[in-house]
């Protein structure tokens, strides 16, 4: 069900980066796509009615942590690829004063 | 010895403080070209070493693999390093001059460390064991890439990178989802280990999904048919020193990727027939050819047209490839390494030819040969390598791709293979026709120096002797291809 729902945003994010042509819009778009990918991660990493894996003195299921860690990683990932992003967009607007994909690609003409 | 690999990898992240420290673009110049000089020498010791003695492994912070990450240099790896390596030592080399005139003062150290990290990351890619990292190096060489791109000095370049970062990250992303569904089904992110244990694995379904997002995600990376509308863009508007170097770098990394786990894992949901997704996937790329060689005749820019001849020889590497017979293999890799030397080659003559052209026409290369007559025998040794005729380097690759395409009795393929090499002449004699058929018409001046002429006659050498002498490519990449089909990498 989760897993259902988790391939919606999945999908919502991809077809806003295809259908939009405002860039910051694109920018959303792809963060919304990389959320469904994190999620997903720490989805693969939960057992059913598991704890936190903290070291204890007692047995219990523990979800596992490693998903976690990586997700650690890609976010950092994807925060630069998003101020790269913007920093990018920023550069476009001084140059071209719009930040429409559709008319960049007019300004080409 | 096993502390190489890790080396390799670590001072050029040393370096990258240094240079953003002392911020003065002369220093910084000489730094990067220590540290590559450095890198090659790390690498060419290595490749020495795992070829007389064998692979070498280094594991980071001592913890075994299948827990922590092993960096891991065999032949395979040493191969595409070596490829790196010599090509980030050729264009640093020839590169002062021209990112003086195209990159502004005060940045240009900003650029050199983008250079650096991204030649860190493609390294990392190669050594590392673990698919994880390699979707962290991945990401390294790619930031760094969009920044490099931006800094062209067209309008267009900053949009240029924008839309590669968009793509590459949704590639990016597909790469990690296909890593999320493997790690999901098997229980590890170690190479090796992963492929002893898709072997056993049930869900062939699970496994088949990721391969399609594997294969989406480094298809991007690698300019696939299909998937290569940022390359001709980038190709085209970023600085041209840049462009040099992605042209013999950025795709071969992803071509590397493929042989390192899409293989192993394509090879592991059983039977290759479950519906012949190779038989697709080699139709896909041979359609891709022919279509991608007329829109390279019908180009008047020259980046773009040798933009275009890049998708097209990518899918030549890629069927290769995917046939998975010792001949096919073989021919991939040898073309990789011809392909990379004389793209690059071509790229950097045009780049010191008009260092301060924005786009470089047809047109513009009217009149060469009897203002620069050696570079222009040179600039034709290369076009022809491009088309494969015989001595040069470009032949023997081509001539493994047919005898391999043979073997497996694609004769269809074979024919198409055979076509579209003559349809490369038609846009290579488009070039030569100018530099030696048409007069110079604006009486623009070639900005090419005396000592610049030195990386472009090595490299022409170069295609020369690897055309003639074919043990140390053609050998190498054999025993490579034996090593990966009977399982030993």
């Amino acid at each position: 069900m989760i897993y259902a729902l988790n391939m919606i945003l999945f999908t919502l994010g991809l077809v806003i980066m295809i259908r939009e042509s405002n860039l910051v819009k694109k920018v959303i778009g792809l963060n919304i796509f990389q959320s469904s990918i994190f999620i997903f991660f720490i989805l693969l990493s939960k057992l059913n009615d598991s704890l936190p894996p903290i070291l204890e003195d007692y047995n219990y299921d523990y979800s596992n942590p490693l998903p976690h860690v990586l997700i650690l990683t890609a976010i950092v990932v994807s925060i630069s690829t998003t101020s790269l992003a913007l920093a990018l967009i920023l550069n476009i607007k001084k140059q071209f004063n719009t930040i429409d994909e559709d008319e960049i690609s007019k300004d080409d003409q | 010895m096993s502390q190489i690999p890790v080396l390799i990898l670590i001072l050029p992240l040393l370096f990258v403080p240094i240079i953003i420290l002392m911020r003065m673009f002369k220093v910084s110049y000489l730094i990067i070209v220590v540290s590559s000089v450095l890198n090659f020498l790390l690498i060419t010791i290595l490749t020495i070493n795992v070829f007389t003695n064998g692979a070498v492994f280094y594991e980071l912070g001592g913890w075994p693999p299948p827990i922590g990450i092993r960096l891991n240099a065999d032949m395979l790896s040493c191969l595409f390093l070596m490829l790196i390596g010599f090509m980030n030592l050729v264009c640093i080399i020839s590169c002062k001059e021209i990112v003086e005139k195209t990159v502004s003062s005060s940045k240009v150290y900003l650029f050199y460390i983008a250079w650096l990290l991204c030649n860190t990351g493609f390294t990392g890619i190669i050594l590392t064991d673990d698919i994880f990292n390699m979707f962290v190096f991945l990401e390294i060489s790619s930031l760094s890439s969009y920044y490099l791109i931006s800094q062209g000095n067209q309008k267009k370049s900053t949009f240029a990178a924008l839309q590669y970062l968009f793509i590459g990250s949704i590639g990016a992303i597909f790469v990690l989802f296909a890593i999320g569904l493997l790690y999901m089904i098997t229980g590890t992110l170690n190479m090796q280990d992963l492929t002893k244990q898709l072997a056993v694995v049930e869900e062939k379904q699970i496994i088949l999904f990721a391969i399609v997002f594997l294969l989406a995600g480094v298809g991007i990376k690698s300019a696939l048919f299909p998937l290569h509308g940022w390359l001709i863009k980038t190709y085209a508007y970023s600085p041209s020193i840049v462009t040099t170097y992605f042209s013999g770098t950025s795709t071969k990394i992803g071509i590397y990727i493929f042989f390192r786990v899409f293989l192993d894992i394509l090879n592991n949901i059983g039977p290759l027939t479950l519906f012949s997704l190779s038989d697709i996937l080699i139709a896909l790329s041979s359609i891709g050819v022919v279509l991608i060689t007329y829109y390279a005749i019908k180009q008047t820019d020259v980046k773009k047209m040798l933009a275009y001849s890049s998708v097209g020889q990518l899918s030549y590497i890629f069927i290769a490839m995917i046939l998975y017979i010792p001949d096919g293999i073989t021919a991939s890799l040898v073309h990789v390494i011809n392909h990379s030397i004389i793209k690059t080659s071509l790229f950097l003559t045009l780049t010191l030819l008009f260092i301060s052209k924005k786009e470089v026409l047809l047109t513009d290369l009217a009149g060469l040969s009897s203002k620069q007559p050696i570079v222009t025998s040179c600039f034709l040794i290369m076009s022809l390598a491009l088309v494969g005729l015989p001595l040069t380097a470009g032949f023997i690759s081509k001539w493994y791709l047919i005898l391999s395409l043979i073997q497996s009795k694609y004769w269809m393929f074979t024919s198409i293979v055979v076509l579209t090499s003559f349809m490369t002449l038609f846009y290579v004699w488009k070039m030569i026709d100018q530099v030696y058929f048409k007069e110079n018409s604006n009486g623009e001046m070639f900005e090419l120096k005396k000592h610049q002429f030195i990386p472009i006659a090595f490299l022409t050498l170069l295609i020369i002797y690897l055309g003639i002498e074919t043990s140390l490519t053609v050998g190498v990449s054999q025993s490579i291809a034996y090593d990966i089909i009977y399982g030993v990498i």
